[in-house]
């Protein structure tokens, strides 16, 4: 993680391109340590994912972001404004959803926008009418917009919270969990939302579905019994932490590609991965330029390898998630 | 699309921030919800219904209510009796409820200051408790004793009987936020009130005792002052006032104080 200048230097610099910043935060409920010393950088304009199993200490993170619980130690800011002393601030640029989101039930879903868009604007009536009515055909929660919030379901109701969250267009949104308790189809919806939220806005959100997280994140951070295990963009996580690495699937000939790749001085390694049908070499390089020149001619030169596939190793998001996790369970 | 520059934002800040969207939300659930009316039309009945019905009777001649002195002093004593619990019942889920299904979390994740959510409840609840419990039960009071032949009760008399009845009720309109504020269930916050009603007198008894003068302090005094003054009687002392006065801003910024810690 890269190092920062304190909460004073950004406070003091509007400039600043990390929208939030942590320093030690860190929050105790009695004797449990819900969070630990959390120094967290989340740059503006992303689409950040803040994962973690549960229990991890995400929502106290937001909690505490959004000034609804108080650090034991430590600081943030949001934009600059600092969450305990400048709360009310940090709140007017912000949009929010719970996990479990709560409305009050004697009102409808137009009735919701409008009682949440009249915290942040006075006027004029019609352009706010206006802007309710654009949300409402956002998450497509128009045609039910006169109906009591009781008789919703729970995707409308998760629907509404996103609606509720960004009625004000807020430069940045915090959503917990928002696709946690949602079909596919509901949270296929979610992540669109979520994609076309980012033209205006940085969002920060837990989760713990890594799938979502694959698609529509560009950084991610991963928290465990409440530190930060890990934090870095989302293609950096997803290439691993050893060096480029290839890998080569042959249908046949693969033990003298494998001698005549080995012998290369920008290969590192060559680890062999036997199938039933066909066998892949996993190559360990430390020149990718000339591994993706050289690489695929070496393996078929000889005229008697079939390659079937070739390309950088890639990792999936949930491979890395548990070995980072488990790394950290057992150095603790 | 309306663009940002099309809005005027709010102007609020520091503790009035989100205070005029607070007292909104909170008259509409009076008047959207139509609680204005179900709580007229019960306290109605309670209240000048049964009244009617001992000016009924005592018409039958089975039972005797002469005015001004029994009939005024019989309808504060069932306002006494009744209203404080109404209060109990309509505000001991105002925090508690908030708190408990999340919707004081999310309210005040938008730029909300936790002592205009607090004032909201306070002031809201204290008119509507005030038109709806107090002043339509003077009204239709009149109008009973119209109906019934009786002379009415000067309107300004009344109206200074039912100003310091509702005075009482903000006492415990108060009471019943603070405790909102500490507690995370409904039983404390009505339980506590309710033990306080019903044990006064005793309170009171004991105090001519061991703590001379703390009769003086009871909400009961601030009832028995409404009757008198009714009656055309002058306020006896002005003690129960400024003590029952300090009590209520003591509740408040309890309330505000205690509430201003809540974690969510």
């Amino acid at each position: 993680m890269s190092g920062h200048g304190g909460l004073g230097a950004l406070e003091a610099n509007p400039s600043n391109q990390l929208v939030i910043e942590t320093q030690d935060l860190s929050k105790s409920f009695g004797d449990t340590e819900a969070l630990k010393t959390l120094s967290l950088e989340v740059p503006k304009n992303s689409i950040f994912g803040f994962l973690g199993p549960n229990g991890a200490g995400k929502t106290t993170t937001i909690k505490l972001l959004l000034g609804l619980i108080r650090p034991t130690a430590g600081g943030a800011t949001v934009f600059g404004h600092d969450i305990t002393r400048n709360s009310i601030d940090v709140r007017r640029r912000v949009g929010y959803l719970a996990q479990v989101p709560s409305y009050y039930m004697h009102m409808t879903a137009r009735e919701t926008l409008r009682f949440k868009a009249r915290f942040y604007y006075s006027g004029p009536k019609n352009a706010i009418e206006e802007r309710i009515e654009e949300t409402l055909e956002m998450v497509e929660l128009d045609d039910k917009a006169d109906r009591p919030i009781k008789g919703f379901s729970g995707g409308e109701r998760q629907r509404l919270g996103i609606a509720q969250a960004q009625i004000h267009r807020p430069d940045l949104l915090i959503l917990d969990e928002p696709a946690a308790n949602l079909d596919p189809m509901g949270r296929r919806d979610v992540l669109k939302i979520m994609e076309d939220l980012r033209k205006y806005s940085t969002v920060f959100y837990s989760t713990h579905i890594l799938d979502d997280v694959q698609k529509v994140s560009d950084t991610v951070a991963i928290l465990n019994h409440g530190e930060l295990i890990a934090q870095a963009p989302i293609n950096e996580l997803l290439t691993g932490s050893g060096g480029p690495v290839y890998h080569i699937t042959f249908k046949r000939g693969h033990d003298e590609a494998h001698r005549r790749i080995s012998a290369q001085e920008w290969v590192s390694g060559v680890t062999v991965v036997p199938g039933d049908i066909r066998t892949t070499l996993q190559v360990a390089v430390t020149d990718e330029e000339a591994a993706e020149d050289e690489l695929l001619k070496l393996a078929v030169c000889d005229g008697n390898s079939t390659v079937t596939e070739f390309g950088p190793r890639k990792y999936e998001l949930e491979d890395v998630f548990v070995q980072i996790v488990e790394e950290s369970n057992n150095g603790q | 699309m309306a663009s940002d520059s099309e809005f005027q934002t709010v102007g609020e800040s520091g503790w009035l921030s989100g205070l005029p969207n607070m007292l909104r939300k909170e008259n509409g659930k009076w008047w959207n919800t139509r609680l204005w009316l179900t709580q007229s039309l019960i306290w109605a009945f309670l209240l000048n219904g049964l009244f009617s019905l001992v000016l009924y009777l005592n018409n039958q001649g089975t039972a005797q209510m002469g005015f001004p002195f029994e009939s005024v002093v019989f309808f504060y004593s069932l306002m006494g009796g009744m209203t404080p619990f109404g209060v109990m019942i309509l505000t001991q889920g105002a925090i508690v409820e908030e708190k408990k299904s999340g919707t004081a979390e999310w309210v005040l994740s938008a730029p909300l200051s936790r002592e205009a959510f607090v004032l909201s409840k306070l002031v809201v609840n204290m008119l509507w408790i005030f038109g709806t419990l107090v002043l339509l039960q003077g009204a239709v009071f009149e109008l009973v004793l119209t109906a019934f032949g009786m002379e009415i009760v000067p309107v300004a008399a009344l109206m200074k009987g039912l100003a310091l009845h509702g005075f009482h009720l903000l006492f415990w309109l108060a009471l019943s936020l603070m405790l909102g504020s500490f507690f995370k269930g409904s039983g404390a916050v009505m339980g506590i009130p309710i033990l306080l009603l019903a044990f006064q007198d005793l309170i009171a008894d004991l105090g001519r005792i061991y703590l001379p003068g703390i009769e003086l302090v009871l909400p009961k005094r601030i009832e028995e002052m409404a009757a008198q003054v009714t009656l055309g009687g002058p306020v006896s002392s002005v003690i129960p006032l400024f003590a029952i006065g300090l009590q209520i801003v003591l509740f408040a910024l309890v309330a505000f104080w205690r509430f201003k810690r809540e974690e969510f």
